[in-house]
């Protein structure tokens, strides 16, 4: 086999609450708990939780974008091991993973013209050397997220959330990544403009080959755009899987629940047979579980479920849930 | 199900302009539908089309200016609600028309107790004593599945999670029984697994009361799960009017259709998803004629030229249209 373009194992991130007054001190917030998952060049990986479980801390770790937190496991990107790296030799491998984020507001700087939002990262990273290369390619590169070249002298608040979009595209192609990790990149736009984007984005991967980290609470979306899908609870994986596999056979108790709780735009499919329903909300990520984290709220729990930890399978079909593993 | 062949709200070309600096914009144009009594309607569309303006206009809260309400009339119960005084407006806002916004952190004032909030509307618009209402508040919570109720009340709106947060909004809302709740977005802040609990509490809720519901979202999965009938507005109109089966099944509207096939499924597979082309409108700038024609794919001369009527058909159940293209279709395949 390969070595895959990302490699992440056994990635923990806490973080360390500001003390409030005295007494004793707050537990750590366990937002990564022990994730692993490997991305392969020119594949996407979505992440699919919901709010707190962890999926953009995850992201922002993989790229070393998280200070002031306990770290621990392992990444290698391109080969390389980069998460123990200083921000100074980090930078030498920054240009192979670049990020798209959600807000299309706040993540251009509106006072500067979108030439050279784009054509910031080809300087930051030596890329395309000369002004007159550079150029070109900013025309290249516009073309190519379908911007009119034309409009390179405009500023952001000039374009729609989707054109704006398209732009943080075309910045983080820009350095030539192998990897974009995408931040709930079409989370904010609207329906009709998510699928141009959606489609962008895939195109785009078949055109240059870029691998996605893609993250997102939509389940609906990361189907569309993922080849491998991985479904977080409380800083884990629970379950990670080929996109039409995880959907068409759910295995963890919380994936089955997840999927049954998106409502499908048709009306013969809302009233769903067998649903599953999940009482309560997302507990507090700053307990440390003995057994498995989703046991309160699981509909299929097992007498041993809070006392045995399941353990992420090593299938293709991967899932960290005691009903399949033999104890 | 619409119970009742009475409407409870009746909504004739509304008209509402905002006065910005770089111009005039047509908000709401020309507006036109009925709510019965315990049926859910969906307004669908995108950012600017309309559909939160018309529901704030509902509830006499645009914003003037730069908001105006131009012309047309909404009537309650038969009564027109677009010449009240602002103090007429109380006895219907909350009282007969709740509504309960997208971000319950924002709509619940911070530095209030849940209790004070609920009783305020209690003692306000049903004379209850302050005993009576604190009673009452409790069993809304308990109602609208806030466990440990007679504790949780105390405790202030950041005390809660967002899910929580919104079943106060909900009790809050349903507090003195109103007959019409407007619901704009109630659910696009919550993650999936609460969105089904306040989805099911919410028709739990409307069988109760038999309270009619305007549910406004851009989400047609939720559409689907939750709506009766479903009205589509594009650019400041209502493009498409009928009951969900048929808006989902037979949509007529091109910029239905397009929505419908842009959205994406988590049971569906299929590669490419069929987006529309083009941006979404410029209110500033429409297009003249049909303010779909530029990312139309069945675009044709007239289109361009003028504006299509909103059609109705003499068919059961009514589906009101305003496309030319279609009705031409129609009117030969008949």
């Amino acid at each position: 086999m390969t070595t895959p373009l990302l490699q992440v194992r056994d990635l923990k991130v806490h973080f360390k609450p500001p003390q409030r007054g005295f007494g004793k001190p707050a537990a750590f917030i366990r937002a990564v708990d022990g994730v692993s998952f490997d991305v392969s060049a020119g594949q996407t990986l979505g992440l699919v939780g919901e709010s707190g479980c962890g999926k953009s801390t995850t992201a922002r770790a993989v790229l070393n974008l998280i200070d002031n937190a306990y770290r621990e496991g392992t990444v290698h990107l391109d080969g390389i091991r980069i998460d123990q790296l200083t921000e100074g030799a980090m930078r030498a491998h920054r240009a192979k993973a670049q990020m798209v984020f959600q807000d299309p507001f706040a993540s251009l700087n509106p006072r500067m013209t979108v030439g050279k939002i784009i054509r910031e990262p080809m300087r930051n990273f030596g890329v395309h050397g000369s002004d007159s290369d550079q150029r070109l390619e900013l025309i290249r590169l516009m073309e190519l997220v379908g911007i009119n070249p034309r409009y390179m002298n405009r500023y952001p608040h000039e374009f729609s959330g989707g054109q704006r979009q398209r732009i943080g595209i075309a910045r983080a192609l820009a350095a030539n990544p192998k990897l974009i990790v995408c931040d709930e990149a079409v989370s904010a736009l609207d329906v009709s403009i998510q699928a141009q984007v959606i489609n962008l984005l895939m195109d785009l991967q078949q055109k240059l080959g870029v691998a996605y980290v893609f993250i997102s609470h939509d389940l609906a979306v990361v189907r569309h755009i993922a080849h491998r899908v991985g479904v977080m609870y409380l800083g884990r994986i629970v379950e990670l899987a080929d996109s039409d596999d995880l959907y068409r056979e759910a295995r963890h108790p919380y994936t089955r629940a997840l999927l049954s709780a998106a409502p499908v735009p048709d009306p013969d499919q809302s009233v769903s047979q067998n649903r599953v329903r999940l009482e309560g909300e997302v507990p507090s990520p700053d307990i440390e579980y003995a057994g498995c984290p989703f046991a309160d709220r699981c509909p299929e729990q097992l007498p041993h479920c809070k006392s045995i930890p399941p353990q992420l399978s090593d299938e293709v079909h991967q899932v960290s849930c005691l009903l399949y593993e033999e104890y | 199900m619409p119970s009742s062949d009475q409407p409870i709200l009746e909504v004739k070309d509304l008209e509402v302009e905002f006065h910005t600096d770089s111009g005039v914009v047509q908000a709401v144009n020309r507006v036109s539908f009925d709510l019965y009594p315990g049926e859910t309607l969906g307004i669908v569309g995108e950012s600017g089309s309309g559909k939160s303006v018309t529901n704030l206009t509902m509830l006499g809260l645009t914003p003037q200016p730069p908001g105006k309400v131009v012309g047309g009339s909404v009537k309650y119960d038969g009564q027109e609600l677009l010449s009240l005084s602002q103090k007429q407006w109380q006895n219907v806002r909350g009282k007969k028309i709740a509504m309960i916004f997208q971000d319950p952190m924002t709509a619940l004032n911070p530095f209030l107790t849940v209790e004070e909030q609920l009783v305020e509307v209690t003692m306000l618009h049903m004379g209850l004593s302050r005993a009576e209402a604190s009673k009452h508040a409790i069993e809304l919570l308990q109602k609208v599945g806030i466990p440990g109720a007679e504790k949780r009340i105390g405790d202030y709106p950041h005390q809660f999670s967002g899910g929580m947060r919104q079943r106060v909004m909900i009790a809050m809302a349903i507090s003195c029984q109103p007959d019409i709740l407007i619901a704009d977005e109630p659910t696009t802040a919550l993650d999936v697994t609460i969105q089904a609990q306040i989805l099911e509490l919410m028709k739990t809720m409307q069988q109760e009361f038999g309270t009619a519901i305007i549910f406004i979202t851009h989400d047609l999965g939720v559409v689907a799960s939750i709506c009766d009938r479903v009205m589509v507005m594009y650019a400041g109109r209502k493009v498409e009017l009928s009951t969900t089966v048929n808006i989902f099944k037979h949509p007529r509207h091109p910029y239905t259709m397009g929505l419908l096939s842009s959205a994406p499924r988590w049971d569906q597979g299929e590669d490419e998803l069929q987006a529309i082309d083009g941006q979404p409108p410029d209110l500033l700038n429409l297009p003249t004629g049909c303010s779909f024609n530029p990312r139309c794919q069945f675009v044709q001369d007239e289109c361009l030229q003028q504006t299509p009527p909103l059609i109705t058909l003499d068919e059961q159940p009514v589906h009101q249209h305003a496309c030319i293209r279609e009705i031409r279709y129609l009117k030969e395949n008949r």
